[in-house]
């Protein structure tokens, strides 16, 4: 703990040196310690899932060094400058975990030979795998050298937990060792890994996931980036996605057939959110799945996305919708609260028996559920307006609506 | 837009009794300071006591909030849509953190434990990343050497280890 109190000790014969101070006047913004960067522009509440999709590293849980009753009072700045002093070994597990954070997994593995302070830490950073093939590419440290170094450490460490895998490569990636990475999600399942994270991006050609992947039954959160599903064709050959614990998939640049995801979709009974990101293989997404709440994604290149069954589905968002020429049909979402983008380009809008195509076509059943609503129009058009009353009686019980002006 | 919000500075105060006042919104960046400005604490002229963190370290400390600050004040009073002014200061906040933790070792240590235990989560990383620079691509020994870790193992804890992961030992492959 880290409390301080504020009153007695030196702070009353403080002496206001005040040396320092920022030379700027405040800004009108709120300061926020975050910078993410890669998120995209502002949207509406419902694409900002940082819960879900936040990927990022753990928080390190802020250390008692030197606190209350830490005894030994070391940590201190005032210590005196000790030549000899194994300082770093003073520093806290989380702070050394942090480290080794910085260091290729395989030079961190090296760090279990300097001392019995750093014995077991290779093997707790390993809780979250981080398997990311050095960057700039050095010298020997090629893919085979980076796939050879996790069946290692896999097979040296049968039995320390690991809780989350992430695997990067460049170059040619994986694309000659399948069978090594089928096998290590084998080995990832049985050791009841929650969290697989594969980003392919920069890797020539993207590489095929092994089927073993379908298999990963304690997988609970899955992204994939810049791979390519299994079977691209229907039928399959791969049986149906045995995930029963998988909660949230999140896939970008991933070429896939439809039914390939349709059946992650619908197989996978405790599936809760869903982001899909620039999917090519199929222009047609048809979805039934008893437990998803959130289904984002750009869905710019597909012709027909198709609500066909989700009793819990209470967010669909597809930012490249209004763009694409797709229909966009709702079966059966009776807790759909927020639906976005729609746009002229978005017709016909099916909504249970309403067709909805510039001005009502027929109006029985209307969205009432639908609270929030984002659209995109270009202003600058005449014949707008119209378009927008006519959608807003679709949504009798809005609550807010949510207007960008479009690109073109 | 700009302008109307009223300038809140606050004190902190090293363990050997030096001041540093700074903008409370630079000071935030410590979870330390934020919680204590949020059970109602701090504000007053005493300012927030800072123990075991002397002076010295205290004013690399308060440098590196009020720069990082300033920058994502800057960033965000920028227009949003300014892709490649956004990566460019980026960069820029990147090289000068990289300058600023250009230190000696045992300055490092003190700002890394100063860092932790104010939880300002950037510069505790920005420390243990110039330390896994010094780690990098070395031996075991070499490690051992820069860094001043005494290697306390027995003659059998090392072969346990060594027959435990052969791979450890080697340094290139």
């Amino acid at each position: 703990m880290c409390c301080v109190r504020p009153s007695h000790s030196d702070s009353e014969t403080s002496s206001q040196l005040g040396q320092i101070i920022s030379p700027d006047p405040p800004p009108c913004g709120k300061y926020s310690p975050d910078d993410d960067d890669l998120t995209p522009p502002p949207r509406p509440s419902a694409v900002d899932t940082e819960g879900e999709f936040g990927a990022r590293p753990a928080k390190r849980a802020r250390g008692a060094l030197g606190g209350d009753g830490g005894g030994g009072g070391g940590g201190g700045g005032d210590a005196a400058v000790g030549d000899g002093r194994d300082r770093i070994s003073d520093l806290p597990d989380a702070v050394l975990l942090s480290i080794l954070s910085f260091i290729p997994f395989r030079d961190a593995g090296r760090t279990a030979v300097l001392s019995s302070r750093w014995r077991h830490l290779f093997d707790q950073s390993l809780l979250e795998f981080n398997a990311c093939q050095p960057f700039p590419p050095e010298e020997g440290r090629g893919c085979e050298w980076v796939i050879r170094s996790i069946t290692d450490i896999l097979a040296a460490r049968p039995h320390v937990p690991i809780r989350s895998f992430r695997f990067v490569m460049y170059g040619q990636g994986f694309a000659n060792n399948l069978a090594d990475v089928d096998s290590w999600f084998r080995i990832l399942a049985r050791r009841g890994v929650r969290e697989l994270d594969v980003d392919m991006l920069y890797t020539v050609p993207t590489p095929l996931l092994p089927r073993s992947l379908l298999e990963f039954s304690s997988l609970e959160i899955l992204r994939v980036l810049s791979c390519d599903f299994f079977y691209f064709s229907w039928p399959p050959p791969a049986p149906a996605p045995r995930l029963p614990v998988l909660r949230t998939l999140d896939l970008s640049n991933v070429c896939m057939s439809q039914h390939c995801l349709q059946d992650m979709l619908s197989h996978c009974p405790s599936l809760e959110c869903t982001k899909l990101k620039n999917i090519t293989g199929l222009d047609k997404i048809c979805v039934r799945s008893k437990s998803l709440v959130r289904l984002f994604g750009d869905f710019g290149n597909l012709n027909e996305l198709v609500v066909q069954d989700a009793p819990n589905l209470e967010e669909l968002v597809g930012i490249g919708l209004p763009l694409s020429k797709a229909k966009v049909k709702i079966v059966f979402a009776p807790k759909l609260r927020v639906l976005g983008y729609l746009g002229k380009g978005v017709r016909p809008l099916v909504l249970h028996d309403t067709v909805f195509d510039g001005g009502i076509v027929q109006s029985r059943t209307l969205m009432s559920s639908i609270k929030n609503l984002a659209i995109q129009v270009p202003f600058s058009e005449k014949g707008h307006t119209i378009f927008v009353a006519q959608l807003l009686k679709c949504f009798p019980c809005l609550e807010t609506l949510q207007i960008e002006v479009s690109q073109q | 837009m700009a302008a109307g919000k009223p300038v809140v500075m606050v004190t902190l105060v090293s363990s050997d009794g030096q001041s540093f006042q700074l903008l409370e919104e630079a000071a935030l960046l410590s979870a330390m300071v934020r919680d204590t400005i949020q059970i109602g604490q701090g504000r007053g002229p005493a300012g927030i006591p800072i123990r075991n963190i002397t002076g010295q370290t205290l004013s690399m400390v308060v440098v590196y909030c009020n720069k990082h600050y300033t920058a994502a004040a800057a960033a965000d009073g920028d227009d949003a849509a300014d892709e490649e002014k956004k990566v460019a200061n980026k960069k820029q906040l990147r090289e000068w953190d990289e300058q600023f933790i250009n230190l000696e070792q045992d300055k490092l240590y003190d700002i890394l434990v100063a860092a932790n235990n104010l939880g300002i989560d950037g510069l505790v990383d920005l420390c243990c990343w110039r330390f896994a620079d010094m780690m990098k691509g070395k031996s075991a020994s070499e490690i051992r050497v820069k860094l001043g870790i005494r290697d306390d193992f027995t003659s059998e804890q090392r072969a346990q280890i060594e027959k435990d992961s052969p791979w450890v030992w080697s340094r290139t492959t």
